[in-house]
């Protein structure tokens, strides 16, 4: 899951994007709302985390901006402007959820793990499929066996992203967009070793692979 | 309390009364006057040419030669009459028939006026002039009957009368006319002060109000726009000052969750506690300074609109948990206080009955006298000795879900601020709390006037 975190605030911002990455996700960091709009219509991020003072152009004006365009990532405001005027408007412009600041970090996580699943159409609550489930907050997964594995950091991010787009023909190339950041090595062939792994762990049939193309996780895969 | 109106319209009428009325007794003694004036001219006449017919060298018993006399005085009782006296005789018309009519001599040369009872009781006018004639003192009183003049004087009055009469009421009316069209621009001043209290208007036009009260209305508008402009600034800087808290605070948060410090976990407790503190008195405290009360008249909110939007807003944030949100606002129901106060307040209220219920949560709203809302949900609902503690600041009845325990505390707030009421039940429909919150009407200095009262 490949994440936009704008926040104009020097300590904050970089302290949240470690708190996220360390929570699995991959981070771009952005300070100014001119450039976040443009690198959310650019790059295809799976949620953006808008604060609303941001220099350059309000965080407002950028959601809006997006939705206008027909730019439906999903978007968390997280700001300290926390009176319900500010939360209307936020909605109205089209935001997916809203935190206040001061906020504690497992809230946030709590929140952009629902409005992925929302965003995807997956029901709220532990991400399962086939009896395969994903512990968001250990980063295990237990099998239908069973059998309990703990992932790393990549296998956790890939298991993720397999996992709320069941049944869909997924490229190599929107894996690897979506798994790192814009600071990362990208090499697809990486996500070849990967798929591997997981299908060590959770067995050869639940991935299978459309040569060329690229792969299908769960249904739709036969 | 004085009426410029009934002021103006009382001063006006008695002096306008007064006038008329000075006008018309001066016309009528000044006709009396004028007429008696013309009488007594001729009677003189009559006195003169009576004078020269009489001769007393003649030696006949009448001193008056009756052939040269003007027939009104051979007629009997005709009105017109005439007595002529020397030391010796007297000599009367025939018109007196044989009553007589007492007058005194009348030294020559001098000319006495009087009023006298006549031979049928009707009122004469005598004037008696005194000559010398021939070596005699004579005295030549002529008179004159006054009904016939009186009653002329007297229809004169009348007429008079009642044309002043009734052109007193064309100026009553006119000057009620100019009275009300004068203070028209204050009744549209009340008016307009009227609809800026319920929000209607922001400011009140200046344009088409006399010169007299444009200086106070220009200052009324000076103050409002000030008042609102420094609650604004206010509102904004406290806003700023709560964004800037609130990021330093969540940094703190960051802080304290800091890998390093995880071999401290009493300081990273003491940390966290710290900075939650801090959170919960900015946040109650920077929002009750930004609530404004019924202080300002506010813009009129458009209740139905603003409660869609926050119930759009609330499924929104709890899109999860597919709650069943039913509100009812009632078409009478008006709430004319600051627009940002009622969201907060409902806001909150919704937002609490959103995290504690099931899955059904009913929001009413009553209008009438005060303005009635109330909040029910389904869920647990609350044990009737903690219902008072709901209010407290940062009290948590239940520590399991998300929230700072401040939302009920600043409806608490909001509600004191306007001089409301709030009370915490158990909902009979949904078996879970209801809240029920009670908001006056703004106090209005200006009720509307009685109708007769208003031109």
């Amino acid at each position: 899951m490949r994440l936009l975190l704008v926040e104009d605030d020097p300590a904050l911002g970089p302290g949240i994007q470690t708190a996220l990455q360390q929570a699995g996700y991959a981070v771009d960091l952005s300070v100014d709302g001119i450039d976040a709009e443009a690198q959310g219509d650019i790059e295809p991020y799976d949620l953006a985390i808008l604060d609303l003072g941001l220099p350059g152009r309000p965080g407002l004006s950028v959601l809006s901006n997006w939705r206008s365009r027909g730019n439906r990532l999903p978007v968390v405001i997280l700001t300290a402007r926390g009176s319900w005027q500010e939360k209307i408007e936020g909605f109205q412009a089209g935001a997916d959820d809203y935190v206040g600041k001061p906020f504690q970090m497992e809230e946030l996580l709590a929140r952009i793990g629902a409005v992925l699943k929302r965003s995807q159409g997956i029901n709220p609550g532990p991400l399962a499929y086939a009896g395969i489930a994903l512990d968001e907050a250990t980063q295990a997964v237990t099998t239908a066996s069973g059998a309990q594995w703990q992932l790393t950091g990549t296998e956790y991010r890939l298991l993720r992203y397999f996992m709320l787009h069941p049944g869909r023909l997924l490229s190599k190339t929107e894996l690897t967009e979506h798994v790192y950041d814009n600071d990362s090595d990208k090499d697809s062939n990486v996500i070849e070793v990967y798929v591997n792994r997981l299908r060590n762990k959770l067995g050869g049939d639940l991935i299978t692979t459309r040569r060329g193309q690229g792969y299908v996780f769960g249904a739709g895969a036969a | 309390m004085i009426s410029l109106r009934a002021k103006l319209s009382f001063w006006l009428a008695s002096s306008l009364i007064v006038l008329l009325v000075l006008q018309w007794s001066i016309a009528s003694v000044v006709i009396q006057q004028l007429v008696e004036a013309q009488l007594v001219d001729r009677l003189s006449q009559d006195a003169e040419s009576l004078l020269s017919g009489i001769d007393f060298t003649a030696q006949q018993p009448d001193m008056l030669d009756t052939a040269r006399v003007s027939g009104v005085y051979q007629r009997p009782f005709s009105g017109h009459y005439y007595v002529i006296r020397t030391t010796m005789q007297a000599e009367y018309s025939r018109s007196l028939w044989d009553s007589r009519l007492h007058v005194p001599e009348v030294e020559p040369g001098d000319q006495t006026l009087l009023r006298v009872r006549g031979p049928e009781k009707q009122p004469l006018l005598v004037a008696a002039h005194g000559y010398r004639k021939q070596g005699q003192s004579v005295t030549v009183a002529v008179a004159e009957d006054l009904t016939a003049i009186n009653a002329g004087v007297r229809q004169f009055r009348l007429i008079h009368g009642v044309i002043s009469f009734v052109i007193l009421l064309a100026l009553l009316g006119l000057q009620y006319y100019i009275v009300t069209h004068a203070l028209r621009p204050l009744h549209k001043i009340r008016t307009d002060m009227r609809r800026l209290e319920s929000g209607e208007i922001e400011r009140i036009d200046a344009q088409r109000a006399p010169l007299e009260i444009t200086p106070l209305i220009a200052e009324l508008n000076r103050l409002l726009s000030t008042m609102s402009r420094k609650t604004r600034r206010s509102r904004e800087a406290l806003g700023n000052l709560a964004h800037a808290l609130k990021t330093q605070l969540a940094l703190l948060g960051q802080v304290a969750a800091h890998p390093q410090l995880n071999a401290s976990p009493d300081l990273q407790t003491a940390l966290r506690d710290t900075g939650e503190n801090m959170r919960r008195i900015v946040e109650r405290e920077l929002k009750r300074a930004r609530l404004l009360g019924a202080a300002l008249p506010g813009k009129r909110v458009d209740l139905q609109h603003e409660i869609a939007a926050l119930v759009k807003t609330l499924q929104m944030m709890y899109a999860d948990k597919q709650i069943v949100m039913d509100w009812q606002v009632a078409d009478d129901a008006c709430y004319d206080g600051d627009q940002e106060d009622m969201l907060e307040l409902l806001g909150n209220l919704l937002d609490n009955a959103c995290k504690w219920c099931r899955q059904e949560m009913r929001l009413t709203v009553e209008g009438g006298e005060d303005l009635r809302l109330m909040v029910e949900d389904d869920g647990p609902g609350c044990e009737p000795d903690e219902l008072g503690e709901l209010t407290r600041r940062g009290f948590r009845l239940d520590e399991s879900k998300p929230g700072s325990g401040l939302g009920l505390a600043i409806v608490k707030d909001i509600v004191d601020s306007y001089g409301g009421t709030i009370a915490f039940l158990s909902s009979p429909d949904l078996h879970g709390l209801r809240v029920e919150v009670q908001l006056p009407h703004a106090p209005r200095t200006s009720r509307p006037m009685n109708k007769k009262m208003a031109p």
